[in-house]
């Protein structure tokens, strides 16, 4: 199979994706967009770590897997790990990437803060997406203060 | 320990799966979000259009490479240096017409139709439409306005998947206020 | 090398007025001193303008600059391109009046670098291929909220493009 080599194409590619989907919608249907760039995310993050876990034997509990993604996964994806992992041990888990990829070049510090939102839905997707074809269902949610750090939360859904 | 090992492949090639995969959900979107095929292959030259223009610059920042001097060194330079840079392919470069003014890029292995099957009743989509738009917007950044089209697509049934590309005009600077 | 990639030209009274740097107590080591820099695209818009330590302002605004700096540049560049014997590869780099030194840098997309400099910089090309590779396309490129081919309002443009100048060896200590 062909490889394609570069990143930059990716979040060129991430960047349009965005603007489409805000192209196609009117202002008060800003929550819809993020929904919808979620679920994009989701599906991409699903099938993505197919990829990764074809000849790997399962993970031994959930704090593996996260660890998965904050390692194997953030790398391949974003070209770096996340910096910090934390957890209240009741399914609640943070993920710290204080220079986060989408981030980086639109700001360092607080301008352009309220744009933020929009280019987060498909990386929380992506999560989302990859821990349940893992078997873990989850609700995942971003939260910046000062660009370009940014905080995932993961909130474990137990049913 | 060598579980750790066994899944973390590659980073880079992960990476250009993501691409195609985005790339993927992408269509999907739009095949949901318009009944036209023709809509939906003008929504994706759009998007190459966008992303062409400010991918030369990335390219040009890399390459370092100076203006081109004709329409051959051109072709060479999208098949030799940017596929294989962005798309780790390198097509190659044929069927000039006599005038020297179009030419065709045959692609092996279209890295954006990996896994990918196209749906019944979708005969007009051009899925790579978005390489056609890339291209006319890169180019025209370097000022060549140039009219790209997808010829033969593999995923359609063709032996090979072909661009063709045909210049169309030069674009000059602006000439200042108050002179000729 | 000399003939075909350096242009001097004969300095003017009007040029000098641009950029006026007489004094050199703020050179070390011989190299430039960068005083001002700007960004322009291809129909002449100047994108981005700043300056370090420029001595002298001319009673025109800012506006009326651009297009006399954007007229001259395109002159000079046809100029030399029609007098040269030679197919020019890289075009004009630099040209020097009594007064100060400008140093001009331009993409195949059309984008053009200008930067004035005291009278002892050397070819500072590599300078303005790093503005432009790791800044201009680093953070207004590969920035979403910044639309190309506009007046570029990003503040973290602005503090990486004056870091790198700040950092350049040749800057000296004492401007604040």
């Amino acid at each position: 199979m062909a490889q394609l080599s570069d990143a930059v194409l990716f979040e060129y590619l991430h960047i349009e994706i965005v603007g489409y989907i805000h192209r196609c919608a009117d202002e008060n249907e800003k929550d819809h967009c993020i929904a919808k760039l979620e679920s994009l995310g989701f599906r991409v993050g699903q099938s993505l770590v197919e990829r990764f876990t074809r000849e790997s034997t399962r993970f031994k509990d959930e704090l593996d897997t996260m660890k998965f993604i904050c390692k194997d996964f953030w790398n391949s994806v974003y070209r770096k790990q996340i910096d910090n992992l934390r957890t209240n041990h009741q399914g609640v888990y943070v993920l710290q990437d204080n220079k986060f990829r989408f981030l980086t070049q639109i700001s360092n510090g607080k301008q352009y803060m309220d744009v933020a939102p929009k280019f987060l839905a498909f990386p929380c997707g992506m999560i989302r997406g990859a821990l349940a074809n893992l078997g873990v269902n989850s609700v995942v949610t971003a939260e910046v203060s000062a660009m370009p750090a940014c905080k995932f939360q993961i909130q474990i859904q137990r049913t | 320990m060598s579980r750790q090992s066994s899944r973390a492949p590659d980073p880079r090639k992960v990476n250009g799966e993501l691409f195609t995969l985005t790339y993927g959900a992408l269509v999907a979107q739009l095949l949901k979000d318009y009944e036209d095929d023709d809509e939906v292959n003008r929504q994706l030259e759009k998007m190459g259009y966008n992303i062409g223009v400010r991918l030369i610059e990335d390219f040009l920042a890399r390459s370092n490479v100076s203006r081109c001097n004709d329409f051959r060194e051109t072709a060479d330079q999208i098949a030799k240096v940017a596929f294989k840079m962005y798309l780790g392919v390198t097509p190659v470069v044929s069927n000039w017409s006599a005038a020297g003014d179009e030419f065709s890029l045959l692609i092996e292995n279209n890295p954006l139709t990996d896994f990918v099957e196209l749906p019944d009743g979708h005969t007009d989509l051009n899925y790579s439409n978005l390489l056609c738009g890339a291209l006319k917007g890169a180019m025209e950044m370097v000022q060549m306005e140039v009219d790209v089209k997808f010829v033969q697509d593999q995923l359609k049934g063709d032996n090979i998947t072909e661009l063709r590309l045909k210049f169309i005009r030069r674009l000059e600077d602006a000439v200042p206020a108050g002179e000729d | 090398m000399e003939s075909e990639d350096e242009e001097e030209l004969v300095s003017s009274d009007d040029n000098e007025k641009l950029c006026d740097r007489s004094d050199t107590a703020y050179v070390t080591n011989h190299l430039a001193l960068p005083a001002s820099c700007r960004i322009l695209v291809r129909n002449g818009t100047c994108l981005y303008y700043t300056e370090w330590n420029r001595k002298t302002h001319l009673s025109m605004s800012k506006d009326e600059e651009f297009k006399l700096m954007y007229g001259m540049i395109f002159s000079i560049k046809s100029f030399v391109s029609r007098i040269s014997p030679y197919d020019l590869k890289d075009g004009f780099l630099n040209f020097k009046t009594s007064k100060y030194k400008l140093h001009f840098y331009e993409t195949p997309s059309g984008l053009k670098l200008v930067m004035n400099t005291d009278l002892t910089a050397g070819n500072i090309r590599d300078v303005l291929h790093q503005i432009y590779s790791n800044i201009y396309v680093e953070y207004i490129v590969k920035n979403p909220m910044c639309e190309l081919g506009v007046p570029i309002k990003s503040e973290l443009f602005k503090t990486k493009l004056d870091d790198y100048i700040r950092g350049l060896s040749v800057f000296p200590m004492k401007l604040s």
